[in-house]
């Protein structure tokens, strides 16, 4: 019975880290047309301005994340408008240009922080046992905050006056720019918020992590594989992508290896490009 | 006007007699190949082991280089990044060999290592292997590879007794990289402990830079082991798996039988450091040598001094000596005399054996030492330190 709730457990929070990060990534496809490959890097980006501002500055933990989070959200401002705005919509430019800005941030990262692993102090310290299940509390306070983030992002889209512009442009940009909605604003916007979310992540995790300039590789591979079986453009299929592909982590992972684990995460994402390759839920914003 | 012209003609050809004086000087530079992970999850071990190089090769050129007849060469490192990537790894190792020309190296990482085997083998090149790789690594079909640290086949067999003993270990779980290197850790780990009637409750290996170990340990961690070998993880991935098994609420004995990079450990997990046992590890400078290293590097890069750094610091002393023995710089030749080798290193005696268990000497031999963290203290404990028999 402990074993099988630590499986849930382990499951729930791998799933709360790839939604967050996938979330971003897919809204940028949703909505630019963009696979943007520097999501990984701004994760990265994050994790290490928040172990700059917390332990070389000296900052509080929340204080610095908060800051974390404000500069990578300005950050996906700028790179909007200098890198991306330009390319809507192409495909292959847009990922050369992401390519091109992982390559240069990621350069810089190493040369400034070398190759001795970071760490931030645990903010959350100590162990919760129940029922046999042992969890952080860190990785409650991940799942816990990737739930209300979720759920956030869901409120943000479905309710609001931006977050219906944003469906909109999603489904008919032409339409949507018909209908007096400005593209640049919307584009603008998602960006931000975006990068905010994948910032989010990053600062959530960060403590748990040891941190090099390498940490936003795995996250971004996870989000592509998970925005791919959930359906791209897709918020609900993310989170439908996001649990299986944790789960599937933490189950196959548990009673084989992580290995087998990612060959079967491939196998399902093989069956829907065969039989649904507009992923499982798609265009569901 | 004559006279000047003589003059001239004779500082011309003074300064050409100086100009091809130092020429002939510069070519007394022995080149050095230096393949190592400096980037990726690897980069911490392979930055410790280029700047033992570094201090060695500064250290032996300050105190006269190495004389070959009447010959002195100043060594020159040549270092290329081979991101514990075996493809990259025989790129560089032919780029050495046929664009550098050296005929000496030494090469980080097992897998890697066995990957250029085959190369520096047909190219008679001599190759020092900071890695480990069991038998794969080193065989008599390797003639020219020499390791320089201590191989788990080594260290379970001097310390696994100590520990069995002292804990009262029945059960032990094994956790490792699913890499050449991690296997064979893996392997000698499980292989030793069932002589000495310890039971392996089970094991579990991953791909390197495996980001949530949860799953993989909390099966491991099910069967209640009284010990888990974290075989061959290190860099930040050691770390990171301890402080995920103590999350887990794993509370028996951690073994990490595997070389750690103690400033990353210490930055990520301390606490998971603590109790801990940490195979190879010297809580202080063995000998005034090591000490007088460790001082040395503090001040040429600024950084708390990293242990690993006394592991290849003799790699260069070992050569100069058996390329002065030998009184060439022909590996074919220098091979031969390597048996013979001993120097006074960072850790004592150290020698090269190992032909019982490899079928050849190419294995560098010094005491293996085991320590722990204590947290309280904020310093690193030695609990034991063991011998290889002379007859290995």
């Amino acid at each position: 019975m402990a074993l099988y709730l630590q499986i849930a457990v382990n499951g729930v929070v791998i799933s709360c880290l790839y939604v967050l990060v996938a979330l971003g990534l897919n809204l940028i496809l949703g909505i630019m047309h963009i696979v943007n490959f520097a999501q990984g890097t701004m994760y990265m980006l994050a994790a290490l301005t928040l172990f700059v501002l917390n332990v070389v500055v000296g900052l509080n933990y929340f204080v610095a994340g908060l800051l974390s989070v404000m500069v990578i959200a300005v950050l996906g401002l700028v790179m909007e408008r200098l890198f991306f705005r330009r390319l809507r919509g192409q495909f292959l430019p847009s990922l050369v240009m992401s390519l091109g800005l992982v390559l240069v941030i990621e350069g810089i990262a190493w040369m400034n922080f070398g190759i001795v692993a970071q760490a931030i102090p645990p903010v959350f310290p100590g162990v919760v046992r129940f029922l046999g299940a042992s969890v952080s509390r860190e990785r409650l306070v991940i799942i816990a905050a990737g739930l209300i983030l979720i759920a956030g992002l869901f409120l943000f889209i479905r309710s609001t006056r931006a977050g219906k512009a944003i469906r909109a442009v999603e489904q008919d940009p032409e339409g949507a720019v018909l209908q007096g909605i400005d593209l640049d604003d919307v584009t603008r916007l998602v960006f931000m918020v975006s990068f905010t979310l994948t910032a989010l992540a990053a600062v959530l995790v960060a403590p748990t992590l040891a941190l090099d300039p390498s940490i936003g590789e795995t996250p971004l591979l996870k989000g592509l594989v998970i925005i791919v079986l959930g359906g791209m453009g897709s918020v609900t299929g993310t989170l439908l992508g996001g649990f299986i592909i944790g789960f599937t982590e933490s189950i196959v992972g548990t009673f084989y290896d992580p290995v087998v684990a990612s060959l079967v995460s491939a196998l399902f994402l093989m069956a829907v490009l065969i039989f649904k390759p507009s992923g499982l839920l798609p265009y569901r914003m | 006007m004559r006279t000047l012209r003589w003059l001239s003609l004779s500082l011309g050809a003074l300064a050409a007699c100086l100009v091809a004086g130092h020429v002939q000087a510069a070519s007394k530079t022995l080149l050095f190949g230096v393949s190592t992970s400096l980037s990726g999850a690897g980069a911490p071990t392979g930055r410790g082991m280029l700047r033992a190089v570094e201090l060695a090769a500064e250290d032996i050129n300050a105190a006269g280089g190495i004389k070959v007849g009447g010959d002195t060469y100043t060594l020159k490192l040549i270092v290329y990044d081979n991101k514990y990537d075996t493809r990259e790894a025989v790129n560089i190792a032919n780029k050495l060999i046929f664009n550098d020309r050296v005929q000496h190296m030494i090469t980080s990482g097992g897998t890697t290592v066995i990957a250029v085997d085959p190369i520096v083998t047909e190219n008679r090149v001599f190759n020092f292997a900071y890695a480990y790789g069991g038998k794969k690594a080193t065989n008599p079909g390797a003639p020219y590879t020499f390791r320089t640290i201590t191989e788990p086949a080594q260290a379970f067999m001097t310390l696994m007794p100590w520990m069995v003993k002292k804990y009262g270990l029945k059960t032990l779980a094994i956790t490792s990289t699913d890499d050449e290197t991690g296997l064979i850790q893996a392997e000698d780990s499980e292989r030793t402990a069932r002589q000495l009637g310890v039971t392996i409750s089970d094991k579990a290996f991953a791909p390197r830079g495996t980001a949530d170990f949860t799953p993989m340990l909390t099966r491991l961690i099910a069967k209640k082991p009284d010990a888990i070998d974290f075989g061959a993880w290190a860099g930040s991935d050691g770390p990171v798996i301890c402080k995920q098994a103590k999350e887990l609420g794993y509370k028996g004995l951690y073994i990490f039988s595997y070389s750690q990079s103690t400033p990353t450990f210490l930055k990520v997990a301390p606490d998971c450091a603590d109790g801990a046992l940490f195979f190879q590890l010297y809580a202080s400078a063995p000998t005034p040598l090591a000490d007088r290293v460790a001082k040395r590097y503090e001040e040429k890069y600024k950084e708390t001094f990293d242990p690993l750094v006394w592991r290849n610091y003799d790699v260069l002393w070992v050569l100069k000596r058996a390329v002065e023995m030998a009184g060439t710089l022909d590996p074919t030749k220098l091979k031969d005399v390597m048996k013979e080798v001993h120097i006074d290193g960072v850790f004592g005696r150290t020698r090269i054996g190992g032909k019982s268990y490899y079928g050849i000497d190419a294995q560098f031999l010094f005491a293996i030492p085991v320590s722990t963290y204590s947290v309280k203290d904020s310093k690193w404990v030695e609990l034991y330190r063991g011998t290889v028999p002379e007859n290995y």
